[in-house]
C-alpha cells in the first residue's frame, strides 16, 4: 500500500531522511520507532505531500505522490503530531468542514460524531475542549473518510493513560476494518503491542524492519526488546559521530 | 437728462391694426415712422431682421417675438439714442466672423433692456459703440454648440463707457468678452455654464460690481488691463483641468476688494501681474488659492480670509516678491497653528503660506499626482520637523488669528439663498444614521456570543 | 483546481474570522472612523456647502489608503501564518496547494469586506442623508476599489507569510511592506521625479503610479469622484497619457488586478516547493 524508494531529504545541508526505503503491506500494522529527530515525522510527511522528497519517490496505493499528489491523498488520512483545530468552531463544524473536502455528506459526518460518542461536546468550541478531547476530535476527523491507509504521527506522545488506551482501542477497531496503519513512535512497549512490523529510524536511516517477532527472534532470548532498540541506536549513533 | 429717456412722439398701434397689417411689418413700420417717435408692439411674432437706422424707442408689450431669418444679426442699432425694451429675440444668423447676434449695437446712448435673446449666436454686440446700457436682458446661446462655436453673452469691441447690469447670461461661450472697451460698468450681472465668465482684453479703469460667475470652466480672465476695480463679486465652481476663479495675465495697479472666491480649481492665478491690491477678499475651498508665476510681483494681500484651501499658494518658479500684509495686517489662514499671546488679533508666529509639498509641486508640477498621499504629506510635517529643510520664501508676518469679519460682504446677501439651505441641514441626522449601524454591530456581537455559549 | 474545497476552505476562513473578534473591533473601528471623518467633513463644510460629496470622500480616501493595507496585511498574516498543526492537517487533505490557497484568500476577504462594507455603509448613508444621492454610483465604486486594495495587500501578506513562515518574522515583513507602499515609495517617486527633468520626469511620474497599488486606489478614487481636476494640468496630463478617464480607470483597475493576483500566484508557486 505504501513503498518508499530511496527516499532522501535534506533541509539545507541536514540530511533529515537518508535513502529510506520500506513497503507497507495491505492490512499492515507499521510502526516507525525512533527517537526524536530521526526522520520519522519527515518521512511520513513525504507520504501526504507535506514534505518535499529531495530525491526518491514514494508511492501510495501504487500512485506517485509527487507526481498526483491530490490522488495519492485521497486515499490516506494523516494525524498530525500536535494536531490544532480552530477555536471558535463546533467539533461538529469542524467535521463537517473536513468531510466537505472529501466529499462526504454531512449526515455520514454525523454519524461518525456519534460514533465517537461526541454527543455532549459536538456543539462546543474547541477552545473549550480537553487535550484528550482535541485528540478524540482528530481521530474522529480521520477515521471519518474512510480510507484505506491511516498515518500517524505519534498518536499518543502527550496523552494520558485513557488517551492512550482509546488511541489502541482506535487501532485495533481500525484494523479489524483491514486498514493499513502506519504510525510512529518512540515507546518501545506501543510499537511491540499494535504493531505487526517496525521499521527503526536512527540518525535520518532506516536501519531495520521487520517483524516483532522476528526482530525478537534474532537477538538472544536474554536481551529484551529494548536493549535491541538502545543497540541499534547506540551503534548508529555512534557511526555518525 | 439723459439721452435714452428722451421721448419725442408716441405711436400706439393698437393690436386690431397689427394684426390685419400682417405680422411681417415691424420693419416697415419702423420705416413709415418718425425719428424720435415711441413704438409701443404688443405681443405676437414678428419677422426679422430689423434694423433700426432713424432714433426710435421699440417697447415690447407682453414680449413680442422677433424671429430673425437666421441669417446676420436679428436686430441691428444704427443710429444714437434708441431703446429696444421688452422684446424676445431669437434666431440670430451662424457666422461668429460676421458678428450675428441677438441685438447688434453700432451706436451710442442706447439702451437695450428687459430683453429675453434666445438661440443667438452672439447675445447683445456693441461694435464701436459707446455710453450704452445693457441691462436686464436674459441671454441663452445655442446649447446645442460646442463651446468654441459659440458666440459670446455681451460682447464689446471698441466700445467705451458702456453700462452692463442686471444680465443673466448661460449657454454661451464667454459671458463678457471686452477687448479695447475702457471705462464699462459692470454690475450684477449673473454668469453661468459657459467658457470664460469675464473675457477681457486691452480695457482699463473698469469697474466689477455685485456679479455672480459660478460654474464656469474659468470664472474671469482679466488679461492686458489697468486699474481695475474688481468688488462684491462672487467666483464660484469654476472646475475643470485649468480653470480658476479669476486669472489675471498682465494685469496692474487693480484693486480686488470683498469678493468670495470659492471652489474653484486654482482661486486666483497671475502672471506677470503686478502692483495688485487684495484686501477683504473670502478665498475658500479651492484646490489652490493662489497660483503666481514669479514675474507677479509687489502683489499685496492684507485681511483676506483664505479657509480650507487644499494649498493655500502655488508658486510657478523660485519667490514672488508678493507683499502679505499691509499696514501690521495679514490675512487670515484657516491652517494657520501659531498663537497670539499680547492679544492684538495678530500670530506671534510667521505663517508659512507653503509647505515643502507645495513648493516642490512648484517645481515639478505634475507632482501634484500624488497629492492626497500620505507621502505629500509627511513632506509638509517634515519641513516643520526639520527646520534645514524649510524652504520658505513665502511668508504672513502678520497673520490673523481671527477671520476678519466679512459678513456684511454685498456679494453675500446675493447668494443668501444657496447659503441658507446647506446651513440649515440638520446636525443630528448624520448621528441618528450612524446608530442603526452601530446597533448592527452590536447585535451582531451579541448573537455570537450567544451562539457560543450553546 | 477545483471550485468547492476553495468554496469550503473560503467558508471554513470566514466563519473563524467572523466569530474572532478582531474582525467585529475592525469593523466597528472602521465605521466609527469613515462615519467620523465624513461627519466632521461635513462639519467643516464652508459657508456654501459646496463639493459635499468629493471632499467628504477624499477625506474617507485618505483613511482608506492608511487603515485598509494595514489590516489586510495584518489579518492576512495572522491567518497564513497559523497554526501548524492546523495547516498539516488542512494540506494533508486532498485539496491542491492554490486552492488552500484561493479558499483563505476569499474567505479572508470575505471577512474583510463585510466588516468595511458595514463601515461604507453607515458612512454612506450619513452622506446621502445630508448631501443627496448624487454621488451614488461613484460612493460605490470607491467602495470597490477600497475592496480591491484590501484584496491587493491580502495578496500581498500571502506572499510575505509564504516566504517569512514565522510570524514574528512575516510581521516585520508585513509592517515593512505596509510603511513602503503608504509612504516610503512615494517620497522616492518624489524624490526620483525631481532629479529627472522634462518628459522623462512625467513618464516616469506617470508610469510610477502603477508601481503602487495605493497610488493606483487613490488616483483611480480621484477620476471616479470626478475630482481628477484637482491635480490641475497635471490631471490632465495624465489623462492624456492615459487616453482619457475612462480608459484610465480602466488601466487602473487592470493594474489592481495584476496587483492582487501577481503575489498570490508566487506564493502558490512557492508553496509547492514548500516543506511544512
Amino acid at each position: 500500500m505504501i513503498a518508499a524508494r530511496h527516499l532522501t531529504k535534506k533541509f539545507g545541508t541536514i540530511l533529515a531522511v537518508d535513502d529510506v526505503s520500506f513497503e507497507v503491506k495491505r492490512g499492515e500494522i507499521f510502526a516507525f520507532l525512533g527517537p526524536n529527530g530521526s526522520g520519522k515525522t519527515t518521512t511520513m510527511k513525504s507520504i501526504v505531500g507535506l514534505v518535499k522528497p529531495t530525491s526518491g519517490k514514494i508511492l501510495v496505493h501504487g500512485i506517485d505522490v509527487q507526481m498526483h499528489e491530490k490522488g495519492a491523498k485521497a486515499s490516506v488520512s494523516y494525524l498530525p503530531q500536535r494536531v490544532v483545530f480552530p477555536e471558535n468552531l463546533t467539533a461538529r463544524e469542524i467535521l463537517y468542514f473536513y468531510a466537505s473536502l472529501r466529499g462526504i455528506s454531512r449526515s455520514d459526518a454525523d454519524e461518525a460524531l456519534e460514533k465517537a460518542r461526541f454527543n455532549g461536546f459536538s456543539e462546543k468550541y474547541i477552545g473549550e475542549f480537553s487535550g484528550g478531547m482535541v485528540q478524540r476530535l482528530g481521530l474522529a476527523v480521520i477515521s471519518l473518510p474512510d480510507t484505506p491507509i491511516l498515518l500517524l504521527d505519534e498518536p499518543t506522545a502527550s496523552l494520558d493513560p485513557q488517551g492512550v488506551k482509546r488511541f489502541r482501542e482506535f487501532v485495533l477497531e481500525q484494523k479489524e476494518q483491514g486498514k493499513t496503519i502506519l504510525f510512529s513512535t518512540h515507546l518501545l512497549a506501543e510499537a511491540e503491542q499494535l504493531a505487526d512490523r517496525v521499521g527503526i529510524f536512527v540518525s535520518g536511516k532506516l536501519v531495520a524492519q521487520e517483524s516483532v517477532d522476528g526482530l525478537r527472534e534474532k537477538f538472544l532470548k536474554n536481551k529484551t526488546i529494548e536493549d535491541m532498540y538502545l543497540h541499534y541506536v547506540e551503534t548508529f549513533e555512534g557511526q555518525h559521530q | 437728462m439723459r439721452p435714452w429717456s428722451v421721448i419725442s412722439a408716441i405711436a400706439v398701434l393698437a393690436s386690431g391694426q397689427m394684426e390685419s397689417q400682417g405680422i411681417s411689418n415691424l420693419q416697415s413700420l419702423i420705416s413709415n415712422a418718425q425719428a424720435g417717435e415711441t413704438i409701443l408692439v404688443p405681443a405676437g411674432e414678428y419677422d426679422g431682421n430689423i434694423i433700426i437706422d432713424k432714433k426710435l424707442i421699440l417697447i415690447g408689450l407682453g414680449s413680442p417675438v422677433i424671429r430673425g431669418t437666421g441669417v446676420g444679426s436679428v436686430i441691428t442699432v444704427k443710429v444714437d439714442s434708441c431703446v429696444v425694451r421688452g422684446f424676445v429675440v431669437e434666431r440670430s444668423g451662424k457666422m461668429l466672423v460676421d458678428e450675428d447676434a441677438g441685438i447688434l449695437v453700432k451706436s451710442d446712448y442706447n439702451v437695450i433692456e428687459d430683453n429675453v435673446l434666445q438661440d443667438v449666436l452672439f447675445g447683445v454686440y456693441l461694435f464701436g459703440a459707446d455710453n450704452n446700457r445693457v441691462r436686464r436682458n436674459d441671454i441663452r446661446g445655442r446649447k446645442e454648440l460646442e463651446l468654441g462655436e459659440r458666440g459670446s453673452g455681451i460682447h464689446l469691441w471698441n466700445s467705451y463707457d458702456n453700462i452692463l447690469d442686471g444680465n443673466d447670461i448661460a449657454d454661451v461661450r464667454d459671458g463678457f468678452y471686452i477687448q479695447n472697451a475702457s471705462r464699462t460698468h459692470i454690475e450684477r450681472n449673473n454668469v453661468r455654464g459657459v467658457r470664460y465668465g469675464l473675457h477681457y482684453m486691452y480695457a482699463d479703469s473698469n469697474v466689477f460690481l455685485l456679479n455672480s460667475f459660478t460654474d464656469n470652466v474659468a470664472g474671469a480672465a482679466v488679461m492686458y488691463s489697468r486699474g481695475i476695480r474688481i468688488r462684491n463679486n462672487a467666483f464660484l465652481r469654476n472646475r475643470g483641468f485649468a480653470s480658476y476663479g479669476i486669472l489675471f495675465q498682465d494685469c496692474h495697479d487693480m484693486i480686488v476688494d470683498s469678493n468670495v472666491v470659492a471652489d474653484n480649481n486654482i482661486g486666483l492665478f497671475f502672471e506677470a501681474s503686478r502692483n495688485n491690491v487684495f484686501q477683504h477678499n473670502i478665498i475658500a475651498r479651492n484646490d489652490a488659492a493662489l497660483q503666481m508665476f514669479q514675474n507677479s510681483n509687489g502683489n499685496v494681500f492684507t485681511e483676506n480670509n483664505f479657509i480650507d484651501n487644499l494649498s493655500p499658494l502655488l508658486v510657478v518658479g523660485k519667490k514672488t516678491e508678493t507683499r502679505w500684509n499691509r499696514n501690521d495686517r495679514g490675512n487670515y489662514w484657516s491652517s494657520y497653528d501659531g498663537y497670539d499671546i499680547d492679544q492684538d488679533g495678530v500670530g506671534d508666529v510667521p505663517m508659512k503660506i507653503q509647505n515643502l509639498f507645495q513648493y516642490l509641486e512648484g517645481k515639478a508640477p505634475h507632482l501634484r499626482l500624488y497629492l492626497y498621499s500620505p507621502a505629500s504629506q509627511a513632506f509638509a510635517v517634515a519641513a516643520n520637523a526639520f527646520p534645514v529643510m524649510n524652504i520658505n520664501t513665502e511668508v504672513d508676518r502678520m497673520p490673523l488669528v481671527k477671520p476678519v469679519d466679512l459678513s456684511k460682504l454685498g456679494i453675500l446677501t446675493l447668494l443668501a439663498p444657496s447659503r441658507g439651505n446647506h446651513q440649515k441641514t440638520n446636525d443630528s441626522v448624520p448621528l441618528f444614521a450612524a446608530l442603526p449601524g452601530l446597533g448592527i454591530f452590536v447585535i451582531g456581537y451579541l448573537v455570537m456570543k450567544r451562539r457560543s455559549r450553546q | 483546481m477545483t471550485f468547492s474545497p476553495v468554496f469550503h476552505i473560503a467558508r471554513q476562513e470566514l466563519t473563524v474570522n467572523v466569530r474572532n473578534k478582531w474582525t467585529l473591533i475592525f469593523a466597528v473601528i472602521f465605521g466609527i472612523l469613515v462615519t467620523g471623518i465624513a461627519y466632521f467633513g461635513m462639519i467643516a463644510e464652508g459657508f456654501s456647502g459646496m463639493q459635499n460629496f468629493a471632499r467628504s470622500s477624499a477625506s474617507v480616501l485618505n483613511l482608506v489608503l492608511y487603515i485598509i493595507p494595514l489590516v489586510s496585511l495584518a489579518m492576512g498574516t495572522l491567518s497564513f501564518t497559523g497554526d501548524k498543526g492546523s495547516a498539516e492537517l488542512l494540506f494533508s487533505q486532498p485539496v491542491l496547494s492554490s486552492e488552500v490557497i484561493m479558499g483563505k484568500a476569499l474567505g479572508l476577504f470575505a471577512s474583510i469586506a463585510l466588516s468595511m462594507a458595514s463601515g461604507f455603509m453607515v458612512a454612506g448613508i450619513m452622506i446621502i442623508s445630508k448631501s443627496g444621492p448624487q454621488g451614488l454610483t461613484s460612493y460605490l465604486a470607491f467602495t470597490v476599489l477600497s475592496l480591491g486594495l484590501a484584496f491587493v495587500f491580502l495578496s500581498l501578506s500571502i506572499l510575505v507569510a509564504t516566504l517569512a513562515r514565522r510570524k514574528s518574522k512575516a510581521f516585520g515583513f508585513a509592517l515593512f511592506l505596509w510603511f513602503f507602499f503608504v509612504l516610503f515609495y512615494d517620497i522616492l517617486a518624489i524624490g526620483i521625479t525631481l532629479l529627472l527633468s522634462g518628459s522623462t520626469m512625467n513618464l516616469f511620474l506617470f508610469l510610477s503610479l502603477f508601481g503602487n497599488p495605493v497610488d493606483v486606489v487613490r488616483v483611480a478614487s480621484l477620476i471616479i469622484f470626478d475630482t481628477a481636476t484637482i491635480f490641475g494640468p497635471a490631471g490632465a496630463a495624465l489623462l492624456r497619457f492615459l487616453g482619457g478617464s475612462a480608459m484610465s480607470v480602466t488601466l487602473l483597475v487592470c493594474a489592481l488586478l495584476l496587483w492582487a493576483i501577481l503575489p498570490m500566484a508566487l506564493a502558490v508557486k512557492i508553496m509547492r516547493r514548500q516543506d511544512f
